[in-house]
């Protein structure tokens, strides 16, 4: 959890509250009047609909805006994982003026706050109510437009965000069940303001005389208080305006559209827990929400979601069945509004884009929703890991595959609760007993996953082509979903294909050993020490000058495509070849003609040495060593490894030294994770003018390097 | 709405290596020790974490009510009120409750909390379901037996080794979710999501592996301080326990797996 802000409404003074005034955030609130650093504004209300409406709910409101600012001003922190989470929730302290403290500060009130917040934001919440200085009056807010069509009072409030579920909701209200409705629509940014014309004005075609009028509610913030996007609280500011405009039009409840699945939002995959996943209108939210509206109101107050037992492709159902097919396209699912363009009205990769794009064709409405209104089409297109974002998207997209899967293949309820134990926190929420609503939670999941399968099985069949082929880009979805797209890939777990006891080779640009038939390791980043001792467990029990080792080896690297530290001639029964995925190569060299130069000058050296031993010449090896080091040096640089000019002296010296502590970071990475192997390395290998390794028992290592067909 | 947000791994020279063997084709039990000793800085966290520490006091006290003359009784002392006729689903729900209510009141909400949820939750259902006829409704003496047994000490050990199996396995998960998916794509480390699924199913079995060392031990601990506290388990014991049996969780997690798991 971060340190505590406190977040100071209006004029309400910090003294005897906060610690540290200098982190403290000042929000001040206005209408259209006003100089505040905030301003709430709901547009588009007829005259004929206003009324006075009691202080309280003019309180809720300022407190809606109030959280709801705040929620988008303080940033999360640091969204690793590393620490649990701790940076993604804040410890929130308001200090907000209000009309009737007394009632604010009532622990019932401020326990349903604190509670309902701290479950939908997953932050800590604390309320100081203080009296309000100032008066607001509510009018401040209200923009006032008689220009829509207003015959009759509304029957019911309908929250509307434009997405496919509200959309859905609004048409079964006004074209379906000829309600009077109204709409109220929260504008995050001007952005949208074009769709939601159309989407009115679609809707009031369809409606037939009963066209719903709408009021749009707009929260602005300077600009320098905008900076975390992920508005986990804005339902709470939605909610509120809601019920206040009900409360204006004498109504007692409000209504928000949202399919189940998203409601209960159980999480994709591991990582998601708490809030991560949204809480906008799960079921303990809702009943939050209406227990602190009935105690604003002083009598109950209705919360509803008539979708909680729908899932989208039911959703895109109620909109083709009511006809009115041609506003899919114009509804807006993605919240990524920052990537919107005219052409582009989705990015295609969040979460609620993937939900869409199953849900209509589940739905067999995809011909109304045009492919080309997505910026990236995640069945079909690729997601390069480089791009940090589309990561996330490539993510998000097999999480969401492979949840529908698992669900789909969950027999009862039991293993659901066993495999989604957050499920738990909404049966009690649900009307009926815990029993009956853990089952329908399950059929209700268990119907989207096979509307998922359905959906992709239909995608798969349109591009087999492409699949088959191997057309569609590898990292496609539908190319990873497909079982048999691919032939080339390592295997995902420990591979059943017969393994020599000990080995210690190179596969591709990555070392792998095993020893005395344990699991083998894979070892990162000591290639240089790994390939020393691939070079000395080739040969046990032969001592080998550690420059003919380096030299060997760094002018191996010239020529071999996987450099595995044993010379060519000495491994002419030839390289283990793989079918797998192909693996890297040594690289580049820097310049090829003087680096060959440098190969036959070392072969030159090499049969000098022999020879030079053969006579007992002493004085002349001494000498070759140091030809051999500073060959070694020019290689090396020629190599652009460590590059760096040696400063003069016994460049032997510096040979020895880099051979031992190449050999040593390779043993200390095999010992974190084989400490037998890595003792038997320390005990077996000597360092040295001469290195060896003597087992002092009889082992057989396979050496060989596993190249590419 | 319905917006999803996931986490960073931090680029430090652990984690990278973690990705490393994941891409290069490590098996899970070395990518199991990496992450492991990646996550030393979130493992300092445990012990501070009410969520977890409440979740392995309630697993204790499910035991300890087991012996009572009342076993609802002091199961709602230790913040789990179960109905009446309790069915599975209650009992799971309740516990959910206890906990959310413990974080919530302590201000002490945490990711870790959430798994611990999660685990425990997965915990009860497979020691007790099987022991019962139905999930929505059990006939009282049904329940009251499966609640009876978590007493022994041999079957407490096995609680506790579901709830560890199931923890390591979400914590590992938790950090290695997103990586895993990364590396799908023709090329790469999984060609095909039934890859990294199988990969994610050898990462539970390893844990399940894993986990065996902490019944024998559980077993044992529970037996000898139920009797040493006369019938009880103390807090201050419990969070001994929690502490104990996660260290041996993690130390077995990096020695490598058993292979006489079930």
């Amino acid at each position: 959890m971060q340190d505590k802000r406190y977040i100071l409404c209006g004029n309400a003074s910090a003294k005897g509250i906060s610690e540290d005034p200098a982190r403290d955030l000042r929000l001040r609130l206005s209408g259209k009047e006003g100089k505040g650093n905030i301003t709430l504004r709901i547009e588009d209300v007829h005259r004929k609909m206003f009324q006075p409406v009691p202080a309280l709910f003019n309180d809720l409101l300022e407190v809606a805006t109030y959280v709801y600012s705040a929620d988008q001003i303080i940033r999360r922190g640091a969204d690793d994982v590393d620490s649990f989470g701790d940076g993604w929730r804040r410890d929130l302290h308001f200090v907000v003026p209000v009309r009737d403290p007394d009632f604010w500060n009532s622990s019932q009130v401020r326990e349903a706050l604190c509670s309902t917040l701290g479950f939908l934001s997953d932050d800590q919440y604390q309320f100081d109510f203080v009296k309000l200085d100032q008066d607001h009056p509510f009018q401040d807010y209200l923009g006032f437009d008689d220009t829509q069509q207003m015959y009759r009072k509304p029957e019911q409030v309908v929250m509307f965000s434009g997405g496919l579920d509200s959309l859905a909701g609004a048409i079964d209200e006004v074209v379906n069940q000829k309600r009077r409705v109204l709409l109220v629509t929260h504008k995050a940014t001007s952005k949208l303001n074009k769709r939601y014309q159309t989407l009115e004005q679609l809707l009031a075609e369809k409606a037939d005389g009963n066209a719903p009028p709408r009021i749009s509610v707009r929260v602005h913030k300077i600009k320098e208080l905008n900076h975390e996007y992920t508005q986990r609280s804005r339902s709470f500011l939605y909610v509120s305006i809601g019920a206040t405009i009900a409360r204006m039009l004498g109504l007692s409840s409000v209504r928000f559209y949202e399919n189940g699945v998203i409601s209960l939002n159980l999480p994709v995959c591991a990582q998601v827990v708490g809030g991560r996943a949204t809480r906008t209108t799960h079921p303990r939210v809702m009943k939050g929400f209406q227990d602190i509206i009935s105690l604003v109101a002083g009598e109950p107050f209705t919360v509803e979601n008539p979708y909680i037992w729908k899932t989208k492709a039911d959703v895109v159902k109620v909109i083709t069945d009511a006809g009115c097919h041609d506003l899919i396209k114009h509804s807006m699912t993605c919240t990524h509004t920052w990537e919107m363009t005219n052409q582009h009205t989705h990015c295609g990769g969040c979460s609620q884009c993937i939900d869409r794009r199953f849900a209509v064709l589940a739905a067999k409405a995809d011909q109304y929703d045009p492919v080309e209104q997505y910026k990236f089409d995640v069945f079909t297109q690729s997601r390069n890991a480089e791009d940090k974002k589309k990561n996330v998207e490539k993510i998000m997209a097999a999480a969401y595959l492979e949840r529908a899967n698992q669900v789909k293949n969950l027999t009862d309820v039991t293993q659901f609760v066993s495999s989604y134990p957050d499920v738990g926190r909404v049966f009690k929420f649900l009307n009926g007993d815990t029993g009956q609503a853990a089952q329908r939670v399950f059929d209700l999941y268990k119907r989207h996953a096979n509307e998922v399968m359905g959906a992709l099985d239909e995608l798969l069949s349109r591009h087999s082509k492409g699949i088959r082929e191997r057309t569609l880009p590898g990292d496609c979805l539908l190319r990873t979903a497909y079982e048999s797209g691919s032939t080339i890939s390592m295997s995902s777990v420990v591979s059943v294909e017969k393994l020599p006891e000990n080995f210690f080779r190179k596969r591709g640009a990555v070392w792998e050993t095993r020893f005395q038939g344990r699991n083998t390791i894979h070892l990162l980043n000591v290639d240089k020490g790994a390939e020393y001792i691939n070079l000395l467990l080739a040969f046990p029990d032969r001592e080998t000058s550690v420059y003919e080792v380096a030299v060997g080896s760094a002018v191996n690297a010239i020529d071999l495509p996987a450099n595995s530290g044993v010379a060519q001639e000495e491994i002419e029964e030839g390289f283990q070849v793989t079918q797998g995925v192909p693996l890297g190569d040594a690289g580049d060299v820097a310049d090829r003609r003087a680096l060959n130069e440098c190969k036959q000058q070392a072969h030159e050296l090499f049969g000098e040495m022999e020879e030079a031993r053969e006579r007992g010449d002493h004085a002349r090896i001494e000498e070759i060593e140091k030809e051999m080091a500073v060959l070694l040096q020019y290689i090396e640089s020629g190599k652009g490894l460590g590059g760096r000019q040696r400063k003069t002296g016994d460049k032997r010296k510096n040979v020895r030294d880099a051979f031992r502590n190449a050999v040593d970071r390779a043993i200390k990475q095999v010992e974190k994770y084989d400490k037998p192997l890595a003792q038997h390395l320390k005990d077996s290998i000597k360092l040295g003018n001469e290195a060896v390794y003597r087992p002092g028992m009889p082992i057989t290592w396979d050496v060989r390097p596993i190249v590419n067909s | 709405m319905g917006h999803v947000r996931l986490g960073v791994l931090p680029r430090t020279r652990a984690w990278k290596e973690v990705v490393g063997l994941i891409a290069a084709g490590a098996d899970v039990s070395q990518i199991a020790n990496a992450t492991i000793t990646a996550a030393e800085k979130a493992f300092s966290f445990v012990m501070k974490d009410v969520g977890y520490t409440e979740a392995v006091w309630l697993m204790t006290q499910m035991a300890i009510a087991a012996k009572k003359p009342d076993i609802q009784q002091h199961l709602a002392a230790a913040g789990i009120h179960l109905p009446g006729d309790p069915s599975l689903i209650d009992v799971t729900t309740a516990i959910t409750e206890a906990l959310d209510r413990r974080v919530d009141s302590n201000g002490q909400r945490s990711d870790l909390g959430s798994l611990a949820n999660r685990a425990i939750v997965g915990a009860v259902n497979d020691v007790l379901s099987p022991k019962l006829h139905s999930l929505f409704s059990s006939d009282p003496d049904t329940m009251r037996a499966a609640l009876g047994d978590l007493g022994k000490p041999k079957e407490f050990g096995e609680f506790s080794r579901r709830f560890f199996a199931r923890l390591a396995n979400e914590g590992l998960q938790y950090f290695l979710s997103k990586v895993v998916n990364t590396q799908l794509g023709d090329g790469m480390r999984f060609a095909t999501m039934n890859q990294s699924a199988q990969f994610n199913a050898a990462l539970e079995t390893h844990t399940r592996e894993a986990s065996v060392i902490v019944e024998k031990f559980s077993n044992e601990w529970f037996s000898k301080n139920r009797f040493q506290e006369g019938g009880d388990i103390s807090r201050k014991t419990s969070d001994k326990f929690a502490g104990y049996a996660l260290k041996k969780m993690k130390d077995e997690l990096k020695a490598g797996a058993r292979s006489d798991a079930r």
